[in-house]
């Protein structure tokens, strides 16, 4: 089981477009990301709470996006986390 | 005093000498160039710029030269040099006005930090400013050239300067940059634009550049605020389509077409994300440029 | 019109910004753009509040060169970290040169400065470690041919530049922190022993002050190019005021060149800093230094090679090998992002009117 975190955010300076998603600034690197909204949706549901598991996340999403079950967005949730990870946005610890 | 009151042979001597200084407003060229045709096509294209004494501070020394020896008589070619130093391969010296005008746009693109530099046409209505970013071969600089000359100002075919503390964003005015068939489909379009002879077989195709219009000119020391960054791709036969475009796409998108944007840093995205903010992202299809009018005039007329 | 060393004069005097004509500006900040010293001149001028009372046309020169190095420097502290994590574990300590060090060091000389490269130095006996550490974390070999690979590893001090794949970045490993020339018989092995820990950082290493004061005044004595040598001359000279007001900095100096065999060099270094930036050597430094000095006929001929070698940079003085270098730092840096249709009129390749260093005349002079 991985348990989630938000990394360091003053490392980063997000734009958030919505619907549109975002684009984000690694103030140490100096790159530049676009995210996409669900990612930017699970970001922000980790800076509420943190350490949290994908299921944990799936469950909660799934009840905010009435009509899907945990099982449908599980997927989604999976690849988000793989996108805030790539981008160094979260941290994922073994349990 | 404009380039357009210097008689032929005293552009010619000034220019041979290295003593012309054009104002490029928010910059000035000092340049010195011996190939004719050059000259002749600087004369037209750049006759409403103002010529500024020789003891004023120049931003760029250029020069583009004859290259010595054999290369003086058989295929002649000709080469670029900022400040003396020699840049680029040497092209043939019937593309010698072309490469002032693409080493103008490098000195100020590798120079000018001071702006945040996007690589998209720009142009103006109503205080209000179109970014047309996009890629060469999209029709740009053709759509660009088009607009221009119905109704819109040219701010510029190729460098956007962002000021990154106001937002607002200025250009030189300088020639429109226009290859193969946008050529003829430009004159046809414009009958009245002046456009420097066709020079063929350079890396970008047949070359000519246009000139810009007086209007734009004159008031090329006038920034305007962006309000829409449009994304043009020429479709031939295709119907106008202006459609929304995802935003953040669109922030990379500008980030990727902009030539100093990570040099910037932080104040690079923060700039970024300011003219965002200001501007509707659209994408835009045509396959006709009277349909582009007819769009970008509704455009223009929104709120 | 004589060539006037503008960049250097300023450098030297800033208050004398207020007596330059336009012409001068605009030939300061040519000079300046060639000898990569624009971005210094801007901070010395911004931390005397000055800045402003540059004319806005040439201010904004640099401004603008001032953006690159600030942005090169926070690069260049991610790359320092990067490497810092692909060292982790494998044995090799990170024992930073030159630009690198100075910018992890925080020292004053660093404000301002061009980067391309980061530079290590890797004790030969864990040279296949670091390049296999560095390997697994994405940085590529160069594209020598298998000929040209072995001539590197065996007669330069480095293995050929490493680039990444991700962040096109370059790092050099050298694994012999002198120039290996048969005049030149020193104890490099010296100088690495008594590497500090740079604040903040315990596993990033740099040379201790004086090492890193004759590491530079070597290198820079022992060129056969003076590419880019006014700028090195003022990272001396900007080493030695900083750590000159360091208790027993001086004594230590000269003894440690004398120990480690460098005291040609750092005569030299102190020598040409002296006269051509003014910079403050106590004088019973210079006159113990001077056992460093060569024979009276030599020392002559060497110094004024040296005073032409940091000549004006300027287009009438100016060496091809310096035009070269200058335009190589814009090919090279990857900071110059030139989208595909600036390239497309580079014909697919940079010509640059590379002149061997036959023609220059400081050239054929090697130092002693």
């Amino acid at each position: 089981m991985i348990a989630w975190s938000p990394n360091e955010i003053s490392r980063f300076r997000i734009k958030d477009f919505g619907d549109d998603g975002a684009v984000v600034y690694d103030i140490a690197s100096g790159d530049t990301h676009a995210v996409d909204a669900l990612a930017m949706e699970l970001l922000q549901m980790l800076m509420e709470r943190a350490p949290r598991t994908a299921d944990s996340i799936s469950a909660d999403l799934a009840r905010l996006l009435e009509g899907e079950t945990e099982a449908d967005v599980v997927d989604a949730v999976d690849r988000g986390l793989a996108q805030l990870q790539r981008l160094g946005l979260v941290l994922g610890s073994a349990h | 005093m404009k380039v357009g009151d210097l008689s032929p042979d005293a552009l010619r001597r000034q220019v041979g000498e290295g003593n012309l200084l054009i104002d490029l407003a928010p910059f000035v060229a000092r340049l010195r160039c011996d190939v004719d045709s050059a000259v002749r096509n600087l004369a037209s294209m750049y006759a409403a710029f103002s010529v500024l004494p020789s003891d004023h501070f120049a931003d760029f020394h250029i020069q583009v030269m004859r290259e010595p020896g054999l290369r003086r008589w058989y295929r002649p070619q000709a080469r670029f040099f900022f400040d003396g130093q020699p840049s680029f391969t040497p092209l043939p010296s019937d593309q010698a006005f072309a490469m002032i005008e693409w080493g103008l746009n490098w000195c100020v693109a590798a120079h000018a930090h001071q702006y945040l530099i996007i690589h998209a046409a720009v142009i103006e209505r109503d205080g209000r400013a179109a970014l047309l970013p996009a890629p060469p071969g999209s029709g740009k600089s053709t759509l660009c050239a088009a607009l221009v000359h119905r109704g819109w100002r040219l701010l510029s075919d190729e460098l956007a300067l962002i000021d990154m503390d106001t937002g607002q964003v200025c250009g030189m005015a300088r020639p429109v940059n226009l290859k193969n068939e946008s050529i003829d489909v430009l004159r046809a379009f414009a009958p009245e634009a002046v456009l420097t002879p066709p020079v063929p077989d350079t890396l970008k195709g047949t070359v000519s550049l246009m000139r810009p219009p007086l209007a734009s000119v004159q008031r090329r020391r006038e920034p305007a605020m962006p309000a829409w960054i449009v994304l043009p791709r020429y479709t031939a036969g295709s119907p106008p389509r202006l459609v929304a475009h995802n935003r953040a796409r669109t922030s990379l998108l500008i980030a990727e077409q902009s030539f100093n944007y990570d040099i910037q840093g932080l104040r690079g995205f923060d700039a970024l994300c300011a003219v965002l903010d200001r501007c509707e992202c659209l994408q835009f299809t045509y396959g006709d440029l009277d349909d582009a009018v007819r769009a970008f005039d509704a455009l223009a007329a929104t709120h | 019109m004589a060539a006037r060393d503008l960049i250097r004069d300023v450098l030297l005097a800033p208050e004398s910004i207020a007596s330059l004509t336009p012409l001068d500006w605009d030939l300061m900040i040519r000079q300046g753009r060639r000898a990569n010293l624009l971005a210094r001149l801007a901070h010395v001028l911004n931390a005397r509040d000055a800045l402003d009372s540059v004319p806005s046309a040439p201010r904004q020169h640099l401004v603008s060169a001032m953006r690159i190095t600030e942005r090169q420097t926070i690069a260049v502290r991610h790359e320092i970290a990067c490497i810092a994590n692909a060292l982790e574990g494998s044995g090799v300590p990170l024992i930073l040169l030159k630009g690198a060090a100075y910018v992890a060091a925080d020292l004053p000389v660093s404000v301002g400065r061009i980067f391309s490269d980061v530079d290590i130095i890797v004790p030969r006996p864990l040279l296949g470690q670091a390049e296999s550490a560095l390997l697994q974390h994405g940085w590529r070999g160069s594209t020598l041919s298998p000929y040209d690979q072995r001539y590197y590893r065996r007669w330069m001090h480095e293995l050929p530049p490493m680039r990444h794949f991700r962040r096109d970045t370059t790092i050099d490993v050298h694994h012999n922190i002198l120039p290996e020339t048969a005049r030149l018989s020193a104890d490099s092995h010296a100088l690495l022993d008594n590497v500090v820990s740079v604040p903040g950082h315990d596993r990033v290493f740099v040379l201790q002050p004086v090492d890193m004061l004759l590491h530079s005044a070597t290198h820079l004595f022992h060129e056969g190019e003076f590419i880019s040598a006014l700028r090195d001359l003022f990272d001396i000279d900007g080493l030695l005021r900083h750590f000159g007001s360091r208790p027993g900095f001086w004594d230590e100096l000269v003894r440690r060149a004398a120990a480690v065999g460098l005291s040609r060099p750092l005569y030299y270094a102190l020598r040409v800093s002296v006269d051509l930036l003014r910079t403050e050597v106590p004088k019973d430094v210079l006159a113990t230094a001077s056992i460093g000095r060569p024979a009276a006929p030599l020392a002559w001929t060497m110094e004024r090679c040296f005073a032409l070698a940091f000549q004006p940079v300027h287009p009438s003085v100016d060496t091809a090998a310096v035009k070269a270098a200058r335009f190589a730092l814009y090919v090279r840096s990857h900071w110059l992002r030139m989208p595909m249709h600036l390239l497309v009129y580079h014909l697919g390749r940079k010509a640059l009117l590379r002149t061997t260093s036959a023609d220059t005349p400081v050239e054929t002079a090697r130092p002693a």
